[in-house]
């Protein structure tokens, strides 16, 4: 590595935190390759990018969960190597997650000393880990009331409570993975009100967020990362929120030779819904042609995934008006009915929803299309191979055979087994399935990544009617005819083809 | 780091994948030639065929739950329902003088009762399988103290009844170690082959993604309890045979055995895995190390000892090379 001592840009302070040239692969896949990154006292940093871009890979690095496979780390001038999460926090590095760590039944105090108890006579001494803890809040300016169980808190408290616990152990680098993700907007606004006060203080905070009106309202400067390097650093002041969107977005989408496939009046189309109300999300109207593919954009857990398997029979829903689905005249009650009538999902988080651990490529490839490959409930084991054996050969999965376990594969080739999975079931032409695709590119490289897209057009072309929601709008711009927008729990704008860019998409689900 | 993380370093150890797939072979013929060495008895025929014979009930008992195992459930009742089939095959004979085979089918419908309550328990009631068939195996033991008194059932059999565990077919094969192979070959068919082994085996490698693929996880946990209770059930009735005796607490010790066999075999072939032959393996170790340890007069504690020992080496090794799913 060379001697990149490269002065923080945008900030002539000493940064409490260096980091210079971190790289860390997985795999074959580069998550990060040469990111410098400084967060000087006193600042709040905005760290930016799409899904994949290596945001996550990069603070998991910086706060010990992770170590690089290259690069540096220096906190207040020093070198430091972390193990662990533990040696991070001891070096004074602190971590809110997305995912507030508050235990419900404890009381706030108790949440806010888990762990560190003062303790007298080995019993936990409950008046000073009460005082301690009010100290704590009293010293940031929390009104919270901290003897009270935490179950009556709101999720703005909490988040609150949150990080008063990640500073308990008194850091200087505070770092927030979308704190105001599950917030209503008075929330938001309090949070801001005291991140700010920590920010006087003089703590370095590094906020992760989707949101970039937040990051544009909040934030003294912001890092883009694109495709795991470092594409912007400057203070937020000298750009705009449209320019770091286009960063982030980084190469201009290239137009290929999209054609609509849409069945132009299509007096039934496979999917059409009006009136849906799955958990929070309302759903007014839907609709899904034959080989028309349709988008969902939203942020993450916008309740897409809720959606998708409600219409798969794998989730429940509520019916208010109409549903008409691959010609059911309601939703389907099991994943077996949906796929009966050629409904299939792929669904989001592969490894937990899609992947058979410990079996093989050609298991894994099988298990949707069973009673397909059986005669009077024996496996054909002939059928079983052939089938296995073409779709390996269709889809080009690189893999050293059908026996090769699952996880041995890269994210890509899982994925194309995963919709190979489906391609057993349909057989030769996908002319009356609907596909509902979940995230179905996620932590797959590009190159798979272009070959699932050609693999979704071609569906399409045969006629299958494809809903496709995903957190990266490049996706939903080179797939989709149209694309419904998710803001506020209700599918609302459907914006056509023509329309389509990723700023209009981002500034429709904010 | 997940297993997917350090997978291009795993390509050039080859033979670490090899010695993962048969080490556990290679153990069993390590213990093999270490007791024909150390025992001039091991190695003979009449030994030999006397090892396969104390095994049998074993296999049979351990190929059900190895099925239950593979679809991602626990079977504590094993010993329980073994125990409980085997007196009422032997009351069904005795006392209410039914013909052999209908006292052994009652006792065998019997167990696979216990073994679908257990299912219905998971499924319905979502008790997780370890806690729902630990309370099924002191309900299979009060059943089975409520039928007999407690006290063993004594009386002569219809003399065919023996033939289960003493008659040997053209003279040679012992019809015990017939029936384990019948047990051994039909369970790993339905495992390997049949649409209903892999639907199994898909649930107990990931229910969700199991049931996200239209699988009927609920109908699958079912019946892999009911086969775990019907092989328990086999493998009691087979025990009374060869006890002439109905004995109320004869299964017990069967649980132990069956499920470090399992576990044994989990190391085996498919590493992580639940798998028949797997098992199978399992079993001969255990089977190898009581007769071995008997014949160099291993003082009786020894083989308890061996018992503990050789289920935590089993169950470590099959944590390190793949995940068990307790719940």
């Amino acid at each position: 590595m060379s001697d990149c001592v490269t002065a923080p840009s945008g900030s002539d302070a000493k940064p409490l935190l260096q980091a210079s040239g971190i790289a860390k692969s997985f795999g074959g896949n580069r998550a990060l390759s040469g990111v410098d990154l400084a967060v000087p006292g006193g600042e709040m940093l905005a760290l930016v990018g799409a899904n994949g871009a290596g945001k996550s890979t990069l603070v998991k690095i910086v706060c010990g969960a992770m170590m690089p496979d290259a690069g540096t780390l220096e906190l207040g001038g020093q070198t430091v190597q972390f193990r662990d999460v533990g040696d991070a926090m001891a070096a004074g590095i602190a971590v809110a997650h997305q995912q507030v760590a508050i235990i419900r039944p404890l009381t706030g105090a108790e949440n806010i000393m888990l762990g560190r108890e003062p303790l007298r006579g080995g019993l936990i001494d409950r008046r000073a880990l009460a005082a301690s803890a009010q100290a704590l809040a009293d010293r940031f300016g929390v009104g919270i009331d901290l003897s009270l169980e935490c179950d009556g808190l709101s999720l703005g408290e909490l988040k609150i409570l949150d990080i008063l616990k990640a500073l308990a152990t008194g850091p200087r680098i505070l770092i927030l993975d979308e704190p105001t993700a599950s917030l209503t907007l008075a929330e938001t606004q309090r949070l801001f009100v005291f991140l700010a006060d920590l920010k006087r203080r003089g703590l370095g905070i590094l906020f992760i967020s989707h949101h970039m009106n937040e990051v544009f309202a909040q934030c003294d400067r912001v890092v883009v990362l694109k495709d795991g390097r470092k594409v912007h650093d400057g203070p937020i002041a000298e750009t705009t929120l449209q320019a770091v969107v286009r960063l982030m977005v980084g190469r201009a989408i290239e137009e290929t030779d999209w054609t609509s496939h849409a069945t132009v009046a299509d007096a039934t189309p496979p999917v059409s819904l009006a009136g849906l109300r799955v958990g929070p999300l309302d759903v007014p109207e839907l609709t899904v042609r034959r080989g028309e593919v349709v988008g969902i954009a939203g942020v993450l857990g916008a309740g897409q995934t809720d959606l998708l398997e409600c219409l798969a029979g794998a989730a429940p829903g509520r019916a208010a008006r109409r549903v008409r689905l691959a010609g059911l005249e309601r939703l389907p009650g099991s994943v077996a009915e949906a796929l009966d009538h050629g409904i299939y999902l792929v669904a989001d988080d592969r490894l937990r929803k899609a992947v058979f651990r410990g079996l093989s490529v050609g298991e894994n490839m099988l298990t949707g299309s069973l009673a397909q490959i059986s005669h009077r409930g024996f496996v054909r084991s002939g059928v079983a191979q052939s089938t296995v054996r073409d779709l390996i050969a269709r889809l080009r999965v690189k893999c050293s055979g059908p026996h090769q376990d699952m996880l041995q594969l890269s994210g890509g080739n899982q994925q194309k087994v995963v919709f190979a999975r489906w391609l057993a079931r349909i057989g030769g032409a996908a002319d009356s399935a609907v596909l509902l695709l979940d995230n179905p590119t996620e932590g797959v490289d590009v190159g798979s990544k272009a070959e699932l897209y050609a693999l979704i057009r071609e569906m399409a072309r045969q006629g299958a009617a494809v809903l496709i929601a995903s957190a990266e709008f490049s996706e939903l711009i080179a797939l989709c005819d149209r694309v419904y927008c998710i803001a506020h729990h209700r599918i609302g704008t459907c914006v056509p083809r023509a329309e389509l860019s990723e700023d209009r998409l981002l500034l429709e689900v904010n | 780091m997940s297993a997917a993380l350090s997978e291009p370093s795993r390509r050039k150890t080859d033979l670490g994948g090899l010695a993962a797939r048969y080490g556990t072979v290679g153990a069993a013929v390590a213990i093999f030639l270490v007791f024909a060495l150390a025992s001039g008895r091991f190695v003979s025929a009449a030994n030999i065929s006397n090892i396969l014979v104390q095994i049998s009930v074993l296999m049979v008992i351990s190929s059900g739950l190895t099925v239950a195992v593979a679809s991602g459930e626990f079977d504590l009742s094993v010993g329980q329902i073994a125990g409980l089939s085997g007196v009422l095959v032997a009351g069904l004979m005795a006392w209410s003088g039914l013909p052999i085979p209908v006292a052994i089918l009652l006792a065998v419908i019997a167990g696979m009762v216990l073994g679908a309550v257990s299912g219905l328990l998971v499924t319905r009631l979502r008790i997780p399988s370890l806690i729902a068939t630990l309370a099924m195996g002191p309900i299979a033991l009060g059943l089975n103290y409520a039928y007999d008194g407690g006290d063993s059932i004594y009386t002569e059999f219809p003399k065919p009844f023996y033939l289960i565990a003493t008659g040997r077919i053209f003279g040679v094969i012992p019809v015990p170690i017939l029936i384990a192979v019948v047990v051994v070959v039909a369970f790993s068919v339905l495992v390997n082959r049949t649409r209903l082994g892999r639907a199994l085996v898909a649930t107990g490698a990931n229910l969700q993604a199991a049931r996200l693929s239209g699988i009927d996880v609920n109908r699958c946990r079912l019946i892999a309890l009911t086969l775990s209770a019907f092989g328990a059930a086999m493998g009691g009735i087979m025990l009374t045979a060869r006890l002439g005796t109905g004995q109320p607490g004869a299964g017990e010790p069967y649980l132990m055995d069956s499920l470090t066999a399992v576990f044994l075999g989990m190391t085996a072939f498919k590493p992580g895995r639940a798998t028949v032959q797997g098992t199978l393996v399992g079993v001969v170790i255990i089977g190898m190390l009581d007769n071995g340890l008997n014949l160099l007069g291993a003082p009786f504690y020894v083989q308890n000892e061996v018992r503990g020992v050789v289920m935590i080496a089993a169950v470590s090794l099959a944590v390190l090379r793949g995940e068990i799913r307790f719940f």
